[in-house]
């Protein structure tokens, strides 16, 4: 299983990195490959290509605003969850985006 | 009677040597309260009962630790400890003996909380009465961070609110908001009597650690918030806060996370 994953919150200080650091832990214990993308106040770090979007079996966006560059995700099946969703329940979000 | 006293400390060159352990076991063992060693740092906690425990835990220089100490004679326990961690380590607080000037002055001048940009802080204690909510504790936070303007502050917390709340979960929220025009990041920190709601699905809110932070924001001063707030995911560090009454400790604790290299 391989995720891939962006976070964005309004200011880019507090929440994107939280549920990045919540996302990778958590796919860690549940034997998930992630790479997750931080769109905070320093810019776009660990930035995923259309590659990892085009390999990832599933792709996931954690966030309470609109994110950057989203043309990337156009035409794939993706998931969309607020940052309170993640912070509640981050193995949750992890095993919705494992469904189909 | 259950009281609880604390005492925060940090490591010096000497780490946590073999016959101090010992000696802190010797000492705890004299009364009838349970004392814990909590390595802030790492996150560890271990009884001191336990001396391989304390061993394992690896406490290293400039390590931030904490001693709870719970039970019927707490008061006491916390005299003697707070004379044994005086000699060998250096006290930032004690709940037996106040000192808010040398608490104040070590977190100011140890490099265990050195940050490398100027930082206002303040602290406040809440009594909730009836009536009061979220928004009328988000026009206090934006008074409290003494920016040129409260009402520029006061808009942008409740614009960022707006698009989703800002708690966090184990009775913490963190309102932050990014500034122009701002001189230097604040903290202000807000501790409740009661739990308020925060308009969060992850419960009520106990302690409130508002950010105002200039923009653009420098390197520096970003890496020291996003390392405090990332630290806050941890329950453990967050009840660290919530369940402190001492302003001082609470504010060591703070700094430690911003300025320590590891999230």
């Amino acid at each position: 299983m391989k995720i891939v994953a962006v976070t964005a919150c309004p200011t880019g200080i507090a929440h994107t990195y939280m549920a990045a650091d919540l996302l990778c832990k958590q796919a860690q214990k549940m034997n998930i490959h992630i790479k997750v993308e931080t769109q905070g106040a320093m810019g776009i770090e660990n930035q995923l290509s259309v590659l990892d979007i085009e390999r990832a079996d599933s792709v996931l966006i954690a966030s309470d605003i609109e994110i950057e560059q989203p043309e990337r995700f156009i035409g794939c099946k993706y998931k969309k969850v607020s940052i309170e969703a993640v912070l509640t329940d981050v193995s949750g979000v992890l095993a919705f985006c494992q469904e189909s | 009677m259950r009281i609880e006293r604390r005492i925060t400390f940090i490591i010096e060159d000497e780490g946590f040597a073999t016959w101090k352990i010992k000696r802190l076991k010797t000492l705890s063992d004299f009364f009838r309260s349970v004392v814990i060693l909590q390595n802030i740092t790492i996150g560890e906690t271990t009884n001191t009962a336990h001396m391989l425990e304390i061993l394992s835990i690896g406490c290293k220089r400039n390590d931030l630790c904490q001693l709870r100490i719970e039970g019927s004679d707490a008061e006491l326990a916390c005299m003697v400890l707070t004379d044994f961690i005086d000699e060998q380590f250096t006290i930032v607080n004690t709940s037996h003996k106040k000192n808010e000037n040398k608490s104040n002055s070590i977190i100011a001048n140890h490099p265990t909380f050195y940050l490398p940009f100027n930082m206002n802080y303040s602290f406040d204690f809440i009594q909730i009465q009836t009536g009061i909510e979220k928004n009328d504790l988000i026009l206090k936070l934006s008074q409290s961070f003494n920016s040129y303007s409260p009402e520029v502050v006061f808009d942008a917390l409740l614009k960022r609110e707006a698009i989703s709340s800002t708690g966090i979960g184990n009775g913490i929220a963190i309102p932050h908001v990014m500034v122009e025009g701002i001189s230097q990041p604040a903290i202000s920190v807000l501790c409740l009597d009661k739990k308020i709601d925060w308009e969060t699905s992850l419960g009520q809110v106990k302690m409130i650690i508002a950010m105002l932070i200039p923009a653009p924001v420098s390197m520096d001063v970003m890496k020291a918030m996003t390392q405090a707030t990332r630290a806050l995911i941890d329950p453990i560090k967050c009840d660290l806060l919530t369940t402190s009454v001492e302003p001082e400790a609470i504010k060591a604790i703070l700094f430690h996370f911003m300025a320590s290299s590891k999230p």
